[in-house]
């Protein structure tokens, strides 16, 4: 027996038919699912998850980076405010030397001179 | 749709059928009508289960409707349909073994309807049949994919993932055995 004989006999003697109404339920299935699709309302204008994904994702991007750069530049006030090296220790101490020789030139400039002072702590009068 | 939109939705690959001039519901009963026994066939080879084969081409028109933006890639329709519908049987299968049915899977010739054969011996048809769905599982997608589809080797191949010698030999092995199957009945 040959090849195509075996051909022709299994054709007719397997010859399986679709259930009854496999078409009906897979062609509504579709046509549902179309529909659905169809219906499908945007949110916020974005349709589809990946646009909203890589919105949120440049959304992150920039409050990341907002807060960090309000973060440094707390940190660099606070370190500015409390450090004591040598730059505005100098500064102070210069300004009090200036500071002093002022003083010390008014009072050069009165009559009495540094012994005002201990009149007004000594007798509690001019 | 007029049967030139069909021809050319064919002709020229999957991206013609969804254009906007052509609804897809008519495009997806147009595709029904023209592959889904050859479908239905080839997913019953490969499942035993009428059940499971109507599931395996139901996945297939889901998957079309679900991704069909992403299918303007797809160049030929039949290969495109043959390859899904066998993914999908093939999975049916695998969660089947997972729920420890494989026992039932066995060809069970009661739950496959079929007509009777016209013209030939009703008993050599019998045990043609009986030989047929009783062959390995990949001789017999071949031997559907050749004799029912007419298919040639390099098709079978491709829809199957395998090389052309390859789907030649199972289809060598099937009929021997289907050969034999009947030559064993005759002597009886």
């Amino acid at each position: 027996m040959n090849d195509k004989r075996i051909e022709e006999m299994l054709q007719t003697s397997w010859t399986p038919q679709e259930p009854d109404g496999m078409r009906d339920r897979i062609l509504r299935q579709t046509r549902e699912e179309l529909s659905r699709k169809k219906n499908r309302r945007p949110l916020f204008g974005v349709i589809g998850w990946k646009p909203a994904l890589v919105g949120l994702a440049i959304l992150t991007i920039l409050v990341t980076g907002a807060f960090d750069s309000m973060y440094q530049s707390r940190i660099s006030a606070m370190v500015d405010g409390s450090n004591p090296g040598m730059i505005p220790s100098a500064m102070c101490k210069v300004d009090l030397m200036n500071r002093k020789y002022e003083l010390d030139r008014l009072l050069a400039m009165t009559d009495a001179g540094y012994g005002l002072l201990d009149d007004i702590e000594g007798n509690g009068t001019l | 749709m007029t049967d030139s939109d069909t021809k050319t939705a064919v002709t020229f690959g999957i991206s013609a059928l969804w254009s906007r001039s052509v609804p897809a519901e008519d495009v997806l009963e147009q595709l029904y009508d023209q592959y889904a026994h050859s479908l239905f066939r080839y997913a019953l080879a490969l499942t035993s289960c009428e059940d499971d084969a109507e599931d395996a081409v139901q996945e297939v028109f889901a998957r079309l409707t679900r991704e069909r933006k992403r299918l303007k890639s797809v160049e030929s329709i039949k290969a495109y349909l043959y390859t899904s519908v066998r993914n999908a049987a093939y999975s049916i299968l695998r969660s089947r073994r997972r729920r420890d049915d494989l026992e039932e899977a066995v060809v069970h010739e009661d739950r496959i309807r079929c007509q009777p054969g016209h013209g030939e011996c009703e008993i050599q048809a019998m045990v043609l049949r009986e030989a047929f769905l009783q062959i390995p599982l990949e001789q017999r997608e071949v031997l559907v994919l050749k004799v029912f589809d007419g298919m040639t080797f390099a098709e079978i191949a491709e829809t199957i993932g395998t090389s052309i010698n390859t789907a030649a030999s199972r289809y060598r092995y099937g009929i021997e055995r289907l050969r034999r199957a009947l030559e064993e009945d005759h002597n009886e």
